[in-house]
């Protein structure tokens, strides 16, 4: 078990390589807009005329005139070390926002996550066990609504009928309601911060539900008519505990293998409602930092998403071995 | 003469079993409720599309009513800030995402299918020095990476197809692959080669017949994936800019007007959903038909 872990983890260290030389050399394939961004955020400039004595000077001030190699070895140094350079534009050690930034998403991350667990797997089991009967239909329309609706539509008109129709619609039980936008450390004000994310939380889970309870219901399926539920069925035993004591556990796991890539999902999605419900975590500082150009912050946030996807992975990973004890690691 | 009565019932019989394999799947696609009508919502969007790109669909570009008038005959979805006809743009904006939606799919499509078909087929260090860059692109959110692209680019309609299509081929290239692994199994593969036809002959001849039903069942559902960034990307700011009417720019400008104009957010709203449901489903359907093993039923 031991040796697995340190396998796996090992086996991330070429990929993270990889979205690393990757982030890097991209940003540098047009070094230009970053002197330029910063020239212009220096607001050094006469008159808006730039020399060329300038653009070096600030070329040499972000150590671009140096070997590319030289640069990414530099980089890489420091962000094993935790130190992921300051920001182009605001000049603030990238990990400082990061550690304010990353537990926000994280936070919504996790409840989307939960909840969509909680949404999905019911439904898939409903699908399933009521086949091509009407209860099947409505919770796969309900599946592939979430599939299809993009959550900035399903966000915007949320916001719409909540802040302007709300008492219309309730015909005045309810007053129309604007949830709160931001970010409100639970520990300080828990209320606020649950109202501020109940909403978003609610839109990133039904999109990614939609995903893992198609799955639900297809594992299920399969597992239904496998050899062992016939004989659990033959025995007489009732069909409430064929579908919950015999066919559950096997057919959730393969749901739990694409938790991995909801997270990546999730992340996502979060750039989206982040933006439309104003809340300052990883996604809307990765929009905001894109279009500054603030390059070192995009890397360091693009680089803190690809290792919180391989760690969630990893952990996946590990929990199968608890759930499916047939599973050995090697 | 009496004769030929009685044999018509056979020949007929003779030409359905000599229908081409594809068009007999089109035809099973087709008939059935959910397929047909996700073909007749996308037949009606490509067809407004050409419609709209002949100029015949209005003009979406300049002020032809009243600020935001809510819709009414002449203006069938009402007028926008500057009094430009919504239902206009609305058009035009299906000519946008149909483009980058088939550009990018079209590009991701052929090449995650060049890259599965190779890195599956060669195995080796070549297979795992790919995968390992598939990897790395997967651990990165498809929105977030596109996002990187576009900016890196500067943001435009024409970036963000390239930047689309960087998102989605990694997992274009996983299917292809692992499609192309099991194909790779088939004694005919085993036969060919020791006949000695040459890997490319095997690669091209043997196996790619094999996968394009992977191919096409990715494809519908990959279109769907595209528009939806697409329209995320526009809706960022980070892909197509005003004035072009990519639904994403038209519900990014409507979100400071919808108190008195939710029409300006309920038209490219709808459109948007509709279109990508359209294209989820017809995915559906097309795997349902063409590889009935993955439905999990029956």
């Amino acid at each position: 078990m031991t040796q697995y872990l340190i396998k796996r983890l090992l086996a991330a260290i070429p990929t993270l390589l990889i979205v690393s030389i990757g982030i890097f050399g991209l940003v540098r394939l047009i070094p230009g807009d970053v002197v330029m961004a910063r020239i212009a955020q220096g607001g050094s400039g006469a008159g808006g005329s730039v020399n060329d004595a300038m653009i070096e000077r600030t070329r040499a001030e972000l150590g671009l005139d140096r070997p590319f190699l030289e640069q990414y070895a530099d980089w890489l140094a420091g962000a094993v070390r935790g130190d992921l350079g300051n920001s182009l534009i605001t000049g603030v050690p990238v990990s400082e926002t990061l550690l304010e930034r990353l537990p926000v998403t994280i936070e919504i991350v996790i409840l989307a996550m939960t909840l969509s667990m909680l949404l999905a797997i019911p439904l898939g089991i409903i699908s399933a066990v009521n086949q091509d009967k009407p209860a099947d239909y409505a919770a796969r329309l309900f599946t592939v609504f979430g599939l299809s609706i993009p959550d900035f539509v399903i966000g915007t008109v949320t916001i719409l009928f909540l802040t302007f129709y709300l008492d219309d619609a309730t015909f005045g039980l309810f007053d129309s309601w604007l949830p709160p936008l931001g970010w409100y450390p639970p520990w300080e004000d828990p209320w606020t911060n649950f109202q501020a994310l109940s909403i978003p939380v609610v839109i990133l889970a039904y999109r990614s539900s939609a995903v893992s309870a198609r799955m639900m219901r297809s594992t299920m399926l399969e597992v239904l008519r496998e050899d062992y539920i016939r004989t659990a069925r033959a025995k007489g035993v009732t069909e409430r505990a064929v579908v919950f004591r015999h066919a559950l556990r096997n057919s959730v796991i393969p749901v739990l293998t694409i938790m991995g890539a909801q997270t990546s999902f999730l992340f996502g999605g979060s750039v989206i409602v982040e933006q439309i419900f104003r809340i300052p975590g990883m996604g809307q500082w990765t929009l905001d930092s894109v279009g500054q150009r603030d390059y070192t912050a995009v890397q360091g946030a693009v680089l803190m998403m690809a290792v919180v996807f391989i760690v969630v992975n990893l952990a996946v990973d590990l929990m199968y071995g608890m759930i499916d004890p047939r599973i050995r690691y090697s | 003469m009496a004769e030929r009565t009685l044999n018509a019932g056979a020949t007929r019989q003779f030409a359905s079993e000599a229908r081409h394999p594809a068009i007999d799947a089109l035809i099973r696609i087709v008939r059935n409720p959910v397929g047909g009508g996700s073909a007749i919502v996308l037949f009606v969007l490509i067809a407004s599309a050409v419609v709209a790109w002949a100029g015949f669909g209005g003009d979406p570009y300049t002020s032809l009513g009243g600020r935001l008038d809510s819709p009414n005959r002449e203006f069938l979805f009402g007028t926008d800030q500057i009094g430009r006809d919504v239902f206009a743009r609305v058009l035009q904006g299906a000519v946008i995402s149909l483009y980058v939606g088939f550009l990018a799919t079209g590009l991701a499509g052929g090449l995650g299918s060049a890259v599965g078909l190779l890195s599956g087929f060669a195995g080796g260090w070549l297979d795992l020095v790919i995968q390992r860059v598939v990897d790395a692109l997967l651990s990165i959110p498809g929105l977030v990476l596109a996002l990187f692209f576009a900016a890196v680019f500067d943001p435009s309609t024409e970036t963000g197809v390239l930047a689309i299509t960087i998102a989605i081929t990694p997992a274009v290239s996983r299917v292809i692959r692992s499609a192309v692994l099991a194909a790779k199994e088939n004694v005919y593969v085993e036969a060919a080669r020791t006949i000695g036809a040459t890997p490319l002959r095997i690669m091209v001849r043997h196996v790619l017949p094999n996968v394009t039903a992977p191919i096409l069942i990715m494809m519908s559902t990959l279109l769907g994936a595209a528009i939806l960034i697409e329209a995320s990307l526009a809706f960022l700011g980070m892909g197509a800019q005003e004035p072009d009417p990519s639904w994403g720019v038209m519900l990014r400008s409507a979100r400071q007007f919808m108190e008195v104009a939710p029409w300006l957010v309920l038209a490219p709203g709808a459109a948007i959903s509709l279109t990508v449901l359209a294209f989820n489903l017809l995915g559906d359907r097309i795997r349902d038909v063409l590889d009935p093993r993955l439905r999990g039923s029956r």
